[in-house]
Order: structure tokens, then C-alpha cells, then sequence
């Protein structure tokens, strides 16, 4: 097939990306050039008139960040399908508008559950 | 060459470079963001495919959560861990393994694929209405797939340390 | 369209969201509630299932989600076998896990999710279902306490599951992709239109399929998760592994086969026959060498996957009632032997085939139960392992694999030697305490249950084989 399809539908996008490819290049690029180069061990130091930093530039997170960030995935899939869900409710059969109410169900007895559990809490 | 294959090898190129730095990078945080880049050039392809839907579930959900969840993962474990990380002394093994396994794939596509087919566009309403009527079923079992998975990480997570 | 044959799904689903919601609200000391609340429930579903569902022959969704004698025999055999883990579960969540609620929850979850696998009719709904029954059971088998071997087992378990549904889902886009659809009735008709020989992309498909679903019932060569994972998993999820994910994967695979790749016989039969032969050989020979009751089981339960898909390779209706009464018969005996192992960890927590010298002594009903299974296994007469090796056996000679099943008979014999040496141990060798076991009523009760089913199906198999035949009638007809 001829390319067309892509050509009229993504120009606007390939011109999106390469308008912040090149953007972004000529701006470091710019710092770059710009910028006065004096570099020492003190002023490679993320906070150069703070407190010095720890030893390691990461540290052990807890494990409920790791739930949180499941949670996020859950909903961020289930905010996926509302994409299409929205376009064709109104004019599908019943049956579609109950299904994503279902699915929604399922997935916010996740919530309930992670609450009574106190996943949720911060302490 | 037309266009849109030009793009497609752009987008491979991106994709297999990625893939190849998550194996080779020393820097388990730079695998899991070069992991990112290949996702995306996963993402291009959809969209050069014209599945604009793949596409979006690409970059919101492994371009967003999965990346996040895999930089959580790597953050959750303790920097002493990686200080002492090695080849597996079995890499040449798995080389030999998945270059087989390359040639199998490939030279099954090159005499079995048919040679020219059409990219076709599918849009967001047909889509959604083919995903809630007749493919209604894996729809909700994939919700309780992710339920699953919740309750999961939240019971394996959580045995042994709180409570 | 009739939502009302969904009914056993939706019911089940409510089990399940019950079981979980209520855990939520009991207070610690009336979780006993679960497991009842439980084995209720899914009774209810079979009752429901059985009076509902009795000689339909339709399909939901465009041949997405089948409702044959074929789904309901498997649903049927899915609840019966739920109720029976429930049932075993009982002392051991309450003496060695935390958390009954999720774990009753979950295993309904996954009960579900092979009943899904029975009845789709189509690749990525029969792929979604078993991802729900891998999430389920990566969840059931890390469940155990912190150590060592738990954690292994269940990080084992997951990236080669994981794995193994990426290879099954490359194949399922490879005959997608070179077939244009995943129904099974459609695969049936795209093969026929092709003609012999088979694309080569649509066999390299087929081979990634028969990899991935290789996996998940442990098949040699993709059979090195199964020892430690069901070493490291909780028994009664070991059981449960052993039987139900194999039951359900067989079932996929029956009808997979039958309904779908049949035209492209001669292609996959050479392939699961000397998949067969590997898997059958592999497994009782590295059984011999095991010291420890639960790895022994687990390498002897992959010499059964053998016997099982060398019923595949004769595929015939004769085959696929074979397989399906090795299934119900090798499930309901693998579930007896892995409830008296859970007996006797729950008393002694320990494990060993060296541990159990002396049980004839210390606890004369479990001995006895634990000989005939391990009778039943190798494949005695008057047990269920013996009539329905004889019938799988039989008809995968009916189909011409007759060096096959010499090897098979073979096999059956070396796995009588090392079945026999665990009865030495009980029987023979002298117990270094000679405490008797402390098994409770309850436990006793579930073990002669299973004992009772294990000898009605040896001596009294008709009614069983009648409703297996009405289940292959609707994938081979």
C-alpha cells in the first residue's frame, strides 16, 4: 500500500517529534557552548552549596512504593480501555455500557480490598 | 525504497539498539531506561502498522507503568546487590540458543509469509465495539487477571514483614 | 443472546468475590468460616452447572466461549477436584499459612479460570483464561513462609511461566498472522484450504504453542520448574498443581488439537510422540534418584504427562477418552497420595522418603491410604490407575503407537520400583520415634473419601467412562 495513509495522518506528529528533537538538541547544545567551563570535584556535586550528598546516589525504597506502582498499572490499563469504551456505549448494545461498569467493579474491589488491608496507609 | 519503509527500518533500528543496550549496559537503571527506548520504537511500528490503539496502549501503559514499576523493582532492591554483578557464565550458551532460534523464525517467515499484504486501519469505533460484543469475555477475564495480580503482590509482598 | 449460560462463570466469580469480601470482616479467630463458605460455594456451582448446562451444545460470542458435554465434563471434574483441594487445604493453611482469605479466594479464582480454559473455543480467550490460572497459581505456590526454598519455587515459577506464555503467544500470532484467525473451527477450515505440507510459518507456530503449553505440564525438555517448584510450594497447592493446572492444560490441548490443528495430524504427531517418549522416560528414570517425597511425586507426575500425551499423539476418540479418564483417574490418586503427604507433614513436618519408615506403625490407615495410591499410580490392578492406564494404554495402541506404549508399559514398571521402595519404607523399616501420628478426624474423613473414589473408579469405572464419552462425542464426533 501506497503510504498515504501515513503521510496525511502523522505529519503533524513526525513534525511534533522532530521539532522537539531538534529543540532540545539546540538547547543543550546551546547551554553548551554558553556555558562558562570551570569544572571541579565540588561544582560536579548535584547540591554544590548544600549538604554534602550520601554516599550512594540511591537508596532502598519500601515495598509499598512497589503496590502503589501496581495499583497505578491497574488503572492505567483500565484507563486504556475507557479510550475506546467511550466512543461506542451510546450507540452499542446495552450490554457494552454494563460490561466496563463490571470490569470497573472488579477492579475497585481491588481498591476496597488494598484499603481494609491498609496498603493505603503512610505511617 | 518507499517512505514508510525507510521508517520501518528507522524504527527497528531503534528498537533492536534498545534492546540490545538492556542486555549489554553494566547499569541495571540504564537497562531499564533503555528498555524505554525500545518500547517507544515498539510503539512506531504499531503506528506505522496504522494500529493507532496498540500504539496508545504502548506508550501509556509499557512506556508509563511498566517502566515505572520496573524502576520501582530495581530501587526496591539494595545497591550492595549490584556491585557484585557478573556475566552469567552461560551467556555464550544463550547467544548460540537465541541465534538459532532467530534463523528458525526467520527463515519460516521468508518461505511461508506471504509477500504482500495491505496495512488496514482500524478505528477506535469498530475497535470498541468488536472488543465489548464479541470479544467481551477475555475482556473481563482480564480483569480479574489484573485483580489477581493485585491481591497477589499485595499477600506475597507483605508476608513476613508487616502484620 | 443467553446470559443465563454463563451462570456457573458468573456464580463462581461471586463465590470468589465472597470469599475474598468476607475475609475482609471476620474477625481472626472465625476464618474457619472460609474454607466452608468455600467448598458451599463451589458445590452450588456444580449442582448448578450439572442441572443448567446437562446435553447443551452451543456457543456464546461467536464460537468465542463453547457450551458442550466436553466444558461441562471438564467443569464438573474442575469443581469436584476444587472441592477436594479445599477440603485438604483445611489443617494445613490453619497450622502452616497466614492469610486463608486469599488463598480460598485465589484458588476459586483459578478454578474459574480452567473452567474458562475448557470452554473457549478460540486461542486468545483459551490464553487469557490460562493467564488467570498462572497469576493464580504463581500467587498459591510463593504463598508459603519465608525461606529459601518457598521463595525460589515461586520466583522459578513465575519467569518460567512467564516465558512460557511468551512462547505460546508468538505462536499464537504466527498462526494468526499466517491463518487470519484464532477460532478454532476456523483454524480447522484455514488448514484444510492450505493442504499438506503445512506452511512451514504456520508449523513454527504450532511448535511454539506446543512449547508453551509444554511448559505449563511440564513436559521434557521443558520440565526442569517442576521438582523444585513443587518442593518449595505449600503440599496442598502442590496437589493441586499436579492435577487441577495439568487437567485443565490437557483439556485446552485436547480440544486445540482435535477441533483445530486436526487437519495437520501427521505434522504434530511425530512431534508429541517423541515428546512423549522423552517425557515418560525422563521422568520415572530421575524419579528413582529422589530423596524427597514431594520431588519424587513431581518427577513421577511428568512420567504421567508422558503416558497422557502419547494419548494425544494417537488422537481418536478411543485416544482422547483414554486421556480424559487418566486425567480424573491419575487426578483423584495423585490427590490421595499428596493428602497423605499432607497428613503427615502436618503431624511431623517432614518430608523425606526416609521419614516415613515405620508409618504402618505409627498411623495404619495413612499407610495404607498413602500404598494404595502409590499401588493406584504404578498402575495395580483394583485401583483407578489401572483401568484407566489400561484404557489410555489400549487405545494409543488402537492408533498404531505400539513401541510407544511397550515403552509406556516399560515405564509403569521401573515407576512399581520406586513406588514400592516408599512402601519398604512404611512398611519395613523400623520408625526412629514410634509415636503415632496425630491425624485429625477431620483429615481422616477426606482421605477416605479419596480412597473410596480411587477404588470405585478401579473396580466400578462405567458410569465415568459413559459421561467421557459423551464429553469427546462434542470435540470428535
Amino acid at each position: 500500500m501506497a503510504p498515504e495513509g501515513l503521510t496525511i495522518n502523522y505529519t503533524a506528529v513526525v513534525i511534533a517529534a522532530i521539532v522537539g528533537f531538534v529543540g532540545m538538541a539546540i538547547m543543550f547544545g546551546a547551554s553548551y557552548l554558553l556555558s562558562p567551563k570551570k569544572r571541579t570535584a565540588i561544582k560536579d556535586m548535584p547540591y554544590e552549596c548544600g549538604i554534602p550528598p550520601a554516599p550512594y546516589s540511591w537508596s532502598q525504597l519500601h515495598m509499598r512504593y512497589y503496590i502503589f506502582a501496581i495499583l497505578f498499572l491497574i488503572f492505567d490499563v483500565e484507563a486504556v480501555f475507557l479510550f475506546p469504551w467511550a466512543l461506542v456505549f451510546l450507540t452499542s448494545i446495552d450490554a457494552v455500557f454494563y460490561e466496563m461498569l463490571l470490569f470497573i467493579g472488579i477492579l475497585f474491589f481491588g481498591i476496597i480490598y488494598s484499603w481494609k488491608k491498609g496498603v493505603l496507609q503512610w505511617n | 525504497m518507499s517512505l514508510s519503509l525507510v521508517v520501518f527500518y528507522l524504527l527497528g533500528a531503534v528498537c533492536l539498539g534498545g534492546a540490545v543496550g538492556v542486555v549489554v549496559s553494566r547499569n541495571v537503571v540504564h537497562s531499564a531506561l533503555l528498555l524505554l527506548v525500545s518500547l517507544m520504537g515498539v510503539a512506531g511500528l504499531y503506528l506505522l502498522l496504522l494500529a493507532e490503539f496498540l500504539a496508545l496502549v504502548q506508550v501509556l501503559i509499557y512506556g508509563g507503568a511498566i517502566t515505572i514499576i520496573v524502576l520501582f523493582v530495581i530501587m526496591l532492591t539494595r545497591v550492595q546487590e549490584f556491585r557484585a554483578m557478573k556475566d552469567n557464565p552461560q551467556w555464550p550458551l544463550a547467544v548460540v540458543a537465541a541465534l538459532a532460534m532467530f534463523v528458525l523464525l526467520a527463515a519460516a517467515m521468508i518461505k511461508g509469509a506471504p509477500s504482500e499484504t495491505t496495512r488496514q486501519s482500524v478505528s477506535f469505533e469498530e475497535l470498541g465495539s468488536s472488543l465489548f460484543t464479541q470479544w467481551a469475555v477475555p475482556f473481563e477475564v482480564a480483569s480479574l487477571v489484573l485483580l489477581v495480580a493485585l491481591i497477589g503482590a499485595i499477600v506475597i509482598a507483605r508476608e513476613g514483614g508487616e502484620e | 443472546m443467553n446470559y443465563l449460560l454463563f451462570a456457573p462463570e458468573f456464580t463462581l466469580t461471586a463465590v470468589a468475590f465472597a470469599v475474598l469480601g468476607v475475609d475482609l470482616f471476620l474477625p481472626r479467630d472465625k476464618k474457619g468460616y472460609l474454607p466452608a463458605l468455600s467448598v458451599v460455594g463451589l458445590i452450588g456451582v456444580f449442582v448448578l452447572s450439572l442441572r443448567y448446562l446437562w446435553g447443551r451444545d452451543t456457543d456464546l460470542y461467536d464460537g468465542l466461549f463453547l457450551i458442550d458435554n466436553f466444558s461441562l465434563f471438564f467443569k464438573a471434574f474442575f469443581l469436584v477436584l476444587g472441592v477436594m483441594v479445599v477440603l485438604s487445604s483445611v489443617d494445613y493453611v490453619k497450622k502452616h499459612l497466614s492469610r486463608p482469605g486469599e488463598y480460598y479466594g485465589i484458588l476459586i479464582f483459578s478454578i474459574l479460570a480452567m473452567m474458562l480454559m475448557a470452554a473457549s473455543g478460540e486461542l486468545l480467550t483459551a490464553y487469557i483464561s490460562l493467564e488467570l490460572l498462572s497469576f493464580s497459581l504463581y500467587v498459591l505456590v510463593s504463598y508459603g513462609r519465608h525461606g529459601l526454598k518457598p521463595s525460589e519455587a515461586g520466583v522459578k515459577y513465575i519467569l518460567l511461566g512467564a516465558f512460557a506464555s511468551a512462547l505460546l503467544l508468538y505462536g499464537i500470532s504466527q498462526v494468526y498472522g499466517m491463518l487470519g484467525t484464532t477460532r478454532f473451527d476456523e483454524i480447522h477450515a484455514a488448514l484444510l484450504l492450505e493442504g499438506t505440507p503445512l506452511n512451514p510459518a504456520v508449523l513454527v507456530g504450532l511448535v511454539l504453542i506446543i512449547a508453551g503449553l509444554g511448559f505449563k505440564v511440564a513436559v521434557v525438555p521443558f520440565h526442569m520448574w517442576a521438582p523444585d517448584v513443587y518442593e518449595g510450594a505449600p503440599t496442598p497447592v502442590t496437589a493441586y498443581l499436579a492435577v487441577g493446572s495439568k487437567a485443565a492444560a490437557f483439556a485446552l490441548i485436547l480440544r486445540l488439537f482435535s477441533q483445530a490443528f486436526m487437519p495437520a495430524f501427521d505434522d504434530w504427531q511425530i512431534i508429541l510422540v517423541i515428546l512423549a517418549a522423552l517425557t515418560m522416560t525422563v521422568g520415572n528414570l530421575v524419579a528413582m534418584a529422589q530423596q524427597n517425597i514431594k520431588r519424587m511425586l513431581a518427577y513421577s507426575s511428568i512420567g504421567q504427562v508422558g503416558y497422557l500425551l502419547m494419548g494425544v499423539a494417537a488422537l481418536s476418540p478411543l485416544a482422547s477418552n483414554g486421556v480424559i479418564l487418566h486425567l480424573v483417574g491419575y487426578g483423584g490418586t495423585n490427590l490421595l497420595a499428596f493428602m497423605c503427604v499432607i497428613v503427615f507433614y502436618n503431624a511431623t513436618n517432614k518430608e523425606e522418603i526416609a521419614d516415613f519408615a515405620g508409618l504402618a506403625d505409627r498411623s495404619p490407615f495413612v499407610a495404607m491410604a498413602m500404598s494404595a495410591a502409590l499401588l493406584s499410580l504404578a498402575g495395580l490392578p483394583f485401583f483407578a490407575g489401572f483401568t484407566t492406564k489400561f484404557y489410555l494404554f489400549t487405545a494409543a495402541a488402537d492408533g498404531g503407537l505400539l513401541w510407544l506404549v511397550g515403552l509406556a508399559i516399560t515405564n509403569s514398571l521401573i515407576s512399581l520400583y520406586y513406588y514400592m521402595m516408599v512402601m519398604k519404607q512404611m512398611y519395613m523399616v523400623p520408625a526412629d520415634d514410634n509415636t503415632p501420628l496425630n491425624v485429625s478426624m477431620f483429615s481422616c474423613g477426606v482421605l477416605g473419601m479419596l480412597l473410596a473414589g480411587v477404588i470405585i473408579i478401579g473396580v466400578y469405572p462405567g458410569p465415568l467412562v459413559n459421561a467421557i464419552q459423551a464429553a469427546t462425542k462434542a470435540i470428535l464426533p
